[in-house]
């Protein structure tokens, strides 16, 4: 080899060298960026994804305005408890039963909503008992009678017991 | 061709024949072939690797995380469903209570002054009122007012 060849040569490996490093930095580069533009995608798509929700639960929020109005006025709160308790007060009398409250609780669970547990001891003619047993059964609101009993404790004289569990709405 | 011709010249093709050739140094034809064939192979090594790198640089799902998203409880059908069962039960109540209601504005004056006309005038109201009620609620008045128990109504 001449001096020349071998000086040619190394020039030669020395830009091979040269353009090999910056081949690999490009390629590092590209990774990095790689990386970087997926994290950015997923956290826009998460984003519009998370933007897309809260428009359609805005949406249905404004839309269920009446439907939710009307709902609530099903469930009791809890500052309607009294009143729930001097309604069906009311209702005995409207119906013309004597009413005694057994039983007034409210209980709260921590999965569930509270309720307001009542109980109520009913005397009455059989169809003014049959007919307040009726509109508890009937009562507006979101609840569950777990027991109910009539039976004729004398003559046209009827007792009945009745347990009522009326859900209370958490005030939000 | 006589003899000695035909032998000289075959032994100078022989002798030419088994010659031993040394190949020359440096061919510009070889060399340059050698080296456009080089060049064409790294240059499409080079594009095929360039071309795989891109895809997958370019081609790359993002995986979404349902974690952080707030779905969208409203459920229409089950909200109208229970809806309506309230409705229903609504004007069942308010049926029973507006019976009672109409009921009580007759019998309070009546009752104080007497039990047994008080008691035909309610049922009367009863017998009119009865197509909102319910079947159970219709035979109760029935079966009270042929049974002479009226002082509930």
């Amino acid at each position: 080899m001449t001096k020349k060849t071998v000086t040619t040569l190394s020039i030669a490996t020395v830009y091979a060298f040269i353009l090999c490093a910056i081949f690999l930095y490009a390629v590092v580069t590209v990774q990095s960026e790689k990386a970087e533009v997926i994290s950015l995608r997923t956290t826009k798509a998460e984003q519009l994804q998370k933007e897309v929700s809260a428009r359609t639960i805005a949406n249905t929020v404004t839309l269920t305005e009446a439907v939710r109005k009307e709902m609530g006025s099903y469930f009791l709160t809890e500052k309607d408890t009294i009143s729930f308790i001097a309604d069906i007060e009311k209702l005995a009398a409207v119906i013309g039963v004597k009413i005694e409250t057994t039983n007034l609780a409210m209980v709260a669970a921590s999965s569930t909503p509270s309720s307001l547990q009542t109980g109520f001891s009913v005397q009455g003619s059989r169809p003014a008992v049959l007919r307040f047993m009726k509109a508890l059964e009937t009562l507006p609101y979101h609840n569950r009678l777990p027991k109910l009993t009539v039976e004729r404790s004398a003559e046209n004289l009827w007792q009945g017991q009745v347990e009522v569990v009326v859900t209370i709405m958490p005030t939000v | 061709m006589n003899k000695n011709n035909l032998k000289k010249f075959f032994t100078r093709s022989s002798h030419k024949s088994n010659r031993l050739t040394v190949p020359e140094p440096i061919n510009a034809n070889r060399e340059w072939s050698l080296g456009l064939v080089m060049t064409v192979l790294f240059v499409c090594a080079g594009g095929l690797m360039s071309y795989f790198f891109y895809h997958s640089v370019v081609s790359f799902s993002v995986s979404l995380n349902d974690s952080g998203v707030v779905r969208n409880p409203y459920v229409a059908t089950t909200v109208d469903e229970a809806t309506e069962l309230f409705r229903q039960r609504n004007e069942a109540y308010q049926a029973i209570r507006g019976k009672a209601d109409d009921l009580v504005e007759i019998v309070t004056p009546v009752v104080e002054e007497s039990t047994v006309v008080g008691s035909e005038i309610i049922i009367d109201e009863i017998n009119q009122s009865t197509s909102t009620t319910t079947e159970e609620v219709e035979s109760v008045a029935a079966s009270s007012s042929s049974s002479g128990i009226q002082s509930a109504w």
